[in-house]
């Protein structure tokens, strides 16, 4: 904690940055990054993410930093509810939280403070997994995609990609994938309505059984027995939200919550060789490295 | 109480039990230890393949409960239990304690009593749902410990577990090792035979020939067959049959050296004895003749002279008679009575001593009738004597009667002395059939101790007569029980030392 502490006041002064004083008129910008704990995680993050942005906020004087409107970039779904909580002059951009923890907290927020929020989301992009899942079957597969309550905003994004089946919190499982038998990959989102510890591994089970691949939503899902993900080192997710950052401060605009832009690919190959998928190095080389 | 049960044993016997006893030992211990590392090796052979069958059933039959797809699980199962003989029936139960499956073997034939059982549990996997748990969402891989999530029990494998098909394995198993146990049990009582042998043979062989040498063979021939102690004893036994040979033979050139020399004096002794029992013999031959002529001359020449004495002084009596009466005449005649008197006495005292010098009665009567005579002789009031005879006298030759009528003479005059007895039995009997003549004089007196008493010039007498007869002699006597004298005269005895 007390490591965390000295950071974040080294990253305030190197910022030239005091949120404690809000400036009458904004004539630059300074940044912020709020953590939620200080797990060796977060900072890991924070440090690397300290890196990123001083350069883009360097440019402004120190002497002028009281005056400046505060960036805030919040580090995690608590930090992110932080800041959403924060009544201040500032604009938060939001980092690994998923899209379902993001929309459960901007829902509760009047529109105008969710206005000035975005978030690069903590998941793989829908359409990156998709083309995963073309590149690992090396032809255009049936694709379905299990959504819950919290996930249901995702419905347009999948549109025309997979075949999504809505399921309620609650229903039998066995039941909703039984209905989803005929599709090749299922793709898994985020969503604790879905899936959860007690059910990953009899989903994973049941799929296998019917020669479903799984494309997961995290590294570690690929190790427990999804076929493959698309994921996001920290490096590559900081990068997004400094680049988020120097185009607001370059434009004064937020863009749109997005999902990461950078990634590369785990393929579990036991896996895929179970599904006889012969993995491609196509496949297994599939990314899109940061600048 | 001491264990000697053994020392009757032979050699043999003790080495075979010596090298056996460890082996038996062994071999019972191996055979016990075996039986009941298989029973144990079958126990626990079984308890952990239950356990392990239960829980790798548990593990896989999660799905399938789960999911109510018992008919893929009862395949499963089926296909397990008919494969493994050991396996004898699985239950699969649900989370509501109710019985979702049972497969029962269709070969195995026994259960054991326990069962193995292992709860279904629901398999939780952790992997970050990204939630609102706090903590950022990362999809790269994390290396953050993945938090202890408790899981859900949904039911329970039973498995039953068959040992008949595991223990008629290890039975056969323990077949060939006892088969083994036995093989090797019955070299080790070949190799104790052959050690025993090895042992007993030279040993036998040893003993033989000692056998031998106590027969009197001292020249034996026992090769030295084998080493150790054993050898050394056949050596030994070889040494000292070769020193027996030659002491026995030095021994017996000196004993027949030493018979020569004992032969000698043997034929010395009986040549001296014989000599002795002949001069004896002669001198009481030279005796009774000198008694004899004593007695002659006495009886011709004393007793006549005094018949004629005593016919003289009755001359004068019967000249006194005639005479005038007077004093000096009947001195005369009275002096002449006292002469006859004289003469008379004289003349009955040369009977007597005629007598007792030459028993002319012996010649007349024989020695039945001379003994008996003696017997009337001695008889009186105070020792009373009785007689008694068998056989026929009259065949005995001179000497001998002498002998034994001297004898009885001096057995009787011994009593008469020194015996103080009141009654006494003389018996006579010529055994015709071992050529004897025995004397046997048994009184009532005193007695006496034969070992403390030293012997009187009687009895000395009386065995030097028996002695020149060849006869034998025997005195049995103890003070205040009488004596016996028994007496065996040769019937050839005098003739054959004359």
């Amino acid at each position: 904690m007390k490591r965390l502490r000295a950071l974040l006041a080294g990253l305030l002064l190197a910022a030239g940055a005091a949120g404690a004083a809000p400036a009458p008129t904004a004539s630059g910008y300074r940044f912020q990054i709020v953590t939620g704990d200080d797990s060796s995680l977060t900072v890991r993050i924070a440090e690397d993410l300290y890196k990123r942005l001083v350069p883009t906020f360097a440019a402004f004087r120190t002497e002028l930093a009281q005056r400046r409107r505060l960036v805030l970039v919040a580090i995690g779904p608590v930090a992110l509810r932080e800041a959403a909580a924060r009544r201040c002059d500032c604009v938060v951009i939001a980092a690994f939280t998923s899209s379902q923890v993001w929309r459960s907290v901007v829902d509760a927020l009047p529109p105008a403070r969710v206005k000035s929020m975005t978030a690069v989301y903590a998941e793989p992009a829908p359409d990156d997994q998709v083309r995963l899942a073309t590149l690992l079957y090396r032809r255009p597969v049936r694709v379905a995609a299990i959504l819950g309550p919290d996930t249901a905003f995702l419905l347009p994004s999948l549109a025309g990609q997979a075949d999504v089946l809505q399921a309620a919190r609650g229903d039998d499982m066995g039941d909703v994938l039984a209905r989803v038998k005929r599709s090749e990959v299922l793709l898994a989102l985020p969503d604790s309505a879905i899936y959860n510890p007690e059910n990953i591994r009899n989903i994973l089970l049941s799929t296998y059984r019917r020669k479903q691949g799984v494309i997961g939503f995290s590294a570690d899902m690929v190790k427990v027995g999804a076929l493959a993900t698309t994921y996001s080192e920290i490096e590559d997710i900081n990068a997004q939200v400094a680049e988020m950052a120097a185009g607001f401060v370059a434009s004064g605009e937020l863009p749109a919550p997005q999902f990461p832009r950078y990634f590369r690919t785990a393929i579990n190959e036991g896996v895929a060789r179970s599904l006889d998928i012969a993995v491609t190095n196509e496949a297994r080389s599939f990314a899109r490295a940061r600048p | 109480m001491k264990l000697r049960f053994w020392r009757s044993w032979s050699i043999g016997l003790r080495m075979a039990f010596i090298t056996m006893l460890p082996v038996v030992f062994l071999f019972t211990a191996f055979v016990w230890y075996s039986w009941y590392a298989h029973r144990a090796q079958v126990a626990e052979e079984l308890a952990e393949r239950g356990r392990i069958l239960a829980r790798a059933l548990a593990e896989t039959s999660e799905y399938n409960v789960i999911s109510g797809n018992l008919t893929d699980l009862r395949l499963t199962i089926n296909g397990l239990v008919q494969s493994d003989k050991s396996i004898f029936r699985v239950d699969v139960i649900d989370a509501s304690g109710k019985r979702a499956v049972r497969v029962t073997s269709e070969t195995a034939q026994d259960a054991e009593p326990h069962y193995y059982e292992a709860p279904i549990r629901k398999q939780v996997v952790w992997i970050n749902l990204f939630t609102d748990n706090g903590t950022p969402h990362v999809s790269a891989s994390s290396d953050a410990r993945p938090p202890t999530l408790t899981t859900e029990i949904v039911g329970a494998v039973q498995v039953r577990m068959s040992p008949s098909n595991m223990l008629a394995k290890q039975t056969r198993r323990f077949r060939i090792e006892l088969a083994m146990a036995a093989l090797a049990l019955l070299a080790s009582g070949i190799l104790a035979w052959v050690l025993a042998r090895s042992l007993t043979l030279p040993l036998k062989e040893a003993i033989g020939a000692l056998r031998k040498i106590r027969g009197g063979t001292y020249r034996v021939d026992l090769p030295v067959t084998t080493g150790g102690e054993v050898g050394e004893l056949q050596a030994s036994i070889g040494e000292m049959s070769v020193a027996l040979e030659q002491s026995t033979q030095d021994l017996e050139n000196k004993v027949a050296e030493r018979t020569r020399d004992l032969l000698a004096s043997r034929n010395e002794a009986l040549r001296a004895d014989a000599d002795k029992r002949k001069l004896i013999q002669k001198v009481n031959s030279i005796i009774e003749d000198e008694r004899k002529t004593i007695a002659v001359e006495i009886h011709d020449e004393l007793n006549a002279s005094l018949i004629a004495v005593r016919l003289e002084a009755q001359s004068i009596g019967t000249l006194a008679a005639k005479a005038q009466p007077g004093p000096e005449v009947d001195e005369i005649r009275n002096k002449a009575q006292a002469i006859t008197k004289l003469a008379l006495d004289l003349y009955a005292n040369g009977r007597r001593l005629v007598r007792r010098l030459r028993p002319e009665v012996l010649d007349m009567l024989g020695l039945h009738g001379a003994v008996e005579e003696m017997l009337r002789h001695y008889d009186s009031a105070g020792c009373r004597f009785a007689f008694h005879s068998d056989g026929d006298f009259s065949r005995l030759g001179n000497e001998l009667a002498i002998s034994a009528y001297r004898i009885v003479q001096e057995a009787l005059s011994n009593i008469m002395k020194h015996a103080a007895a009141t009654s006494a039995e003389v018996t006579l009997v010529l055994d015709a059939a071992h050529d004897l003549l025995r004397i046997e004089v048994e009184d009532n007196g005193h007695g006496f101790d034969p070992a403390s008493s030293g012997e009187g010039i009687g009895i000395i007498g009386m065995r030097e007569r028996v002695y020149a007869l060849r006869g034998t002699i025997a005195v049995r006597s103890a003070p205040e029980r009488g004596t016996t004298l028994t007496i065996a005269l040769p019937l050839s005895g005098a003739s054959a030392v004359s």
